[in-house]
C-alpha cells in the first residue's frame, strides 16, 4: 500500500526532527490531506519523542527562568505604553449648538484692527469736529467785530 | 532528569498562551524547559549561547503561539522541538569544532547517531546538529546530492526501527 510504504520510508521522522526539505514539508502536508490517518501516524511519532525528551531533560539553571519571564513583562509593558500612547481619547470641542460657527483664527486679528481703526476715526471725527466749531466761533466773533467799527466811521 | 509523564492539552494549553496567560507560561516553561534545553545543548557547546537560545525559543514560544496554530503541525512539542533547533542552529552559527553533542552522551538522539555506520554518520550529524543543506554536506564529502539524500533517508529508516523499539 502507498501509504505503508510513504510511512517507512521514515519521512515522519525526518519531518519530526526538522530535518525534511521544503518539498518533502508540501508533499507530507498533501499526503496529510489524502490519508488523514498519517496524522495519527505522526502524532504518535511525535508523542514518542516527546515521552523520551522529557526523560531525557536537562534542567536549565533557575535565573534563566527569572530571565525569560522578565523579559516577556518587559516587552508587554512596552506594548501597552505603545498602544495607550495610539489609543488616546478625541474629544469634541464645538459646541452642538447650531447658532455657533468656526471661523478662522485670522478673523480675531482682522476684528481687532477694525476696532482699533474705528476708534481712531471716532477721535478723529470728534477732534476735527470739535475744531471746525471753534473756528466757526473765531470767524463768527471776527465778523461782529467788523460789523461794530462800521457805524463809527 | 525524570519527568512526570503527564500530557498537557495542546489545544487548551495554545488558547492560554495566545490569551496571555502568565499560568500557561509557567506550565509550560517548568514541563517543557528541560527537554527543549537538552535539545539546544545537542547543538550548542557553549553554554551561555545554550541559554542565550532557550531565552529566544521561549520568547517566541510565549509571544507568538499563534505561529503553532498556523504552521498546521499536529503536536505542541514536535513544533516546540522544531523551533528550538533552529534557534539553535542560528544561535550555534560560526562556531567552531564539536557541537554540544558530548553534553548529554545518554541521549536517545545521540546513542542512535553513534550506532549508525560511518558514512551515513557523518552524513546524519552534519545534517541534524550542523544544520546543513543535502546540497551543502554532498560538496563538503565530494558527494552527489543523491547520494546525500539516499543516506539521509536510511538514516531515518533506522532511526524509525530505533525509536519503536
Amino acid at each position: 500500500m502507498e501509504l505503508d510504504h510513504y510511512i517507512e520510508s521514515g519521512i515522519i521522522e525526518s519531518y519530526a526532527l526538522g530535518l525534511a526539505t521544503a518539498s518533502e514539508i508540501e508533499e507530507l502536508q498533501h499526503m496529510r490531506k489524502l490519508y488523514p490517518e498519517l496524522n495519527t501516524e505522526i502524532r504518535m511519532v511525535e508523542r514518542r519523542m516527546e515521552m523520551v525528551a522529557l526523560t531525557e531533560g536537562v534542567q536549565p539553571p533557575s535565573k534563566l527562568k527569572d530571565r525569560i519571564f522578565q523579559r516577556i513583562n518587559w516587552d508587554e509593558e512596552k506594548d501597552t505604553k505603545e498602544k495607550d500612547k495610539s489609543n488616546y481619547t478625541f474629544i469634541n470641542i464645538q459646541s452642538r449648538n447650531q447658532d455657533y460657527i468656526t471661523v478662522h483664527k485670522w478673523w480675531k486679528l482682522f476684528f481687532i484692527m477694525v476696532f482699533i481703526v474705528s476708534k481712531v476715526c471716532l477721535f478723529a471725527a470728534i477732534y476735527y469736529y470739535l475744531k471746525y466749531q471753534q473756528s466757526q466761533e473765531k470767524s463768527a466773533q471776527s465778523s461782529s467785530q467788523t460789523e461794530y467799527r462800521i457805524p463809527t466811521k | 532528569m525524570q519527568q512526570s509523564a503527564v500530557h498537557i492539552d495542546d489545544y487548551i494549553l495554545t488558547e492560554r498562551l495566545m490569551a496571555g496567560d502568565p499560568v500557561a507560561r509557567e506550565l509550560i516553561y517548568d514541563h517543557y524547559g528541560p527537554a527543549l534545553y537538552n535539545i539546544i545543548l545537542e547543538v550548542i557547546a557553549d553554554n551561555e549561547k545554550a541559554e542565550n537560545a532557550l531565552t529566544q525559543v521561549f520568547v517566541y514560544i510565549f509571544n507568538d503561539a499563534v505561529a503553532y496554530r498556523e504552521s498546521g503541525d499536529i503536536t505542541l512539542f514536535g513544533w516546540m522541538r522544531r523551533v528550538a533547533r533552529q534557534m539553535a542552529l542560528k544561535v550555534a552559527v560560526g562556531e567552531l569544532g564539536d557541537n554540544g553533542t558530548m553534553m548529554n552522551s545518554g541521549s536517545l538522539l545521540l546513542r542512535f547517531t553513534m550506532g549508525l555506520p560511518e558514512g551515513i554518520q557523518t552524513v546524519f550529524r552534519l545534517c541534524y546538529y550542523k544544520g546543513l543543506s543535502k546540497e551543502a554536506v554532498a560538496r563538503m564529502l565530494g558527494l552527489q546530492p543523491e547520494e546525500v539524500a539516499s543516506q539521509l533517508r536510511e538514516a531515518m529508516i533506522a532511526f524509525r526501527k530505533f525509536l519503536n523499539n
